[in-house]
């Protein structure tokens, strides 16, 4: 069972995905076939608009839809499910790090693989499209 | 160059910059998974050959990619009207596209969908014996498909 408190506060997020959305800071993607890949696969678009559709997902996150804490490596990521985004729900990760710079590290972004019920009792099904992604073929 | 950042598959902070022309693909608009063939630098994990996008690689990425599936369109029509004798018009209304879009892509002003890219890359596996066998005027009704056992 996860800790029930997300790590980072979703104001300092929201502002790093904003300030990526406007051109003044990055978003490091470090697992593509998690996130832009993913995105791109579902919403047949260019790796560009993909990223910029994850932060503007990160924009729509709520606190109500944190999952739970991750600990993975050596660090803490934050788990949320966003629910009814471009038709889709999302398992989304990620964590701040603080070394070359101020930035978001986006593992994961992509339609929910499995079900997920969040702390305040919403179950994120899978989307009937979500098969989609994953090597997209079908 | 190497950097400090963490892959995000395996946990390693053993990226590097590294040329993946001829060795990436990856899905990109239509495409299911669209082959690059033209320059592209790219931090790849020497541990586990993840990739990761930060700054304007994702940019960088579209450009190349679009470049790269111009290039081959236009590669399969050369390939196509070299070995088959062909009129435009008639390679146009096989592929389903008008012959003006098909100057445009053979000429790399437009990027096709990935229905009239793998289309185009079909015939040009077998250019004589598919632009004869693939009538434009072909009627499904007549042939009855549906109804064969």
């Amino acid at each position: 069972m996860g800790i029930s408190k997300p790590k980072f506060s979703l104001t300092e997020v929201k502002r790093l995905a904003q300030e990526y959305l406007d051109g003044k800071r990055t978003i490091k993607f470090t697992a593509p076939r998690k996130s832009t890949e993913a995105v791109v696969a579902v919403l047949l678009c260019a790796a560009n608009l993909a990223n910029r559709k994850i932060a503007t997902g990160l924009l729509a996150l709520k606190e109500v839809d944190f999952h739970k804490r991750v600990w993975q490596w050596d660090d803490v990521f934050d788990e949320y499910g966003l629910e009814n985004y471009e038709e889709y729900n999302w398992y989304v990760k990620f964590c701040i790090v603080n070394d070359e710079g101020e930035y978001i590290e986006e593992v994961s972004f992509h339609p929910l693989d499995k079900e997920m019920i969040l702390p305040d009792g919403r179950t994120l099904s899978v989307s009937h499209k979500a098969s989609n992604w994953k090597g997209q073929n079908p | 160059m190497t950097t400090k950042l963490r892959c995000g598959e395996c946990g390693e902070r053993k990226f590097k910059r590294q040329n993946v022309k001829g060795k990436f693909s990856a899905p990109w608009r239509d495409f299911p998974c669209a082959y690059l063939t033209k320059n592209l630098d790219l931090l790849i994990c020497g541990n586990c050959d993840n990739y990761a996008i930060i700054d304007d690689d994702a940019d960088k990425m579209d450009v190349a990619m679009d470049a790269s599936v111009r290039d081959q369109t236009s590669q399969f029509i050369d390939v196509i009207k070299s070995k088959a004798d062909i009129s435009s018009i008639k390679l146009a209304s096989i592929i389903g596209i008008t012959p003006e879009y098909l100057s445009m892509i053979y000429n790399a002003k437009r990027t096709p969908s990935f229905q009239v890219w793998n289309f185009l890359k079909l015939v040009a596996t077998d250019p004589v014996k598919l632009t004869a066998e693939l009538d434009p005027t072909w009627d499904i009704r007549k042939e009855n498909l549906f109804l064969r056992a």
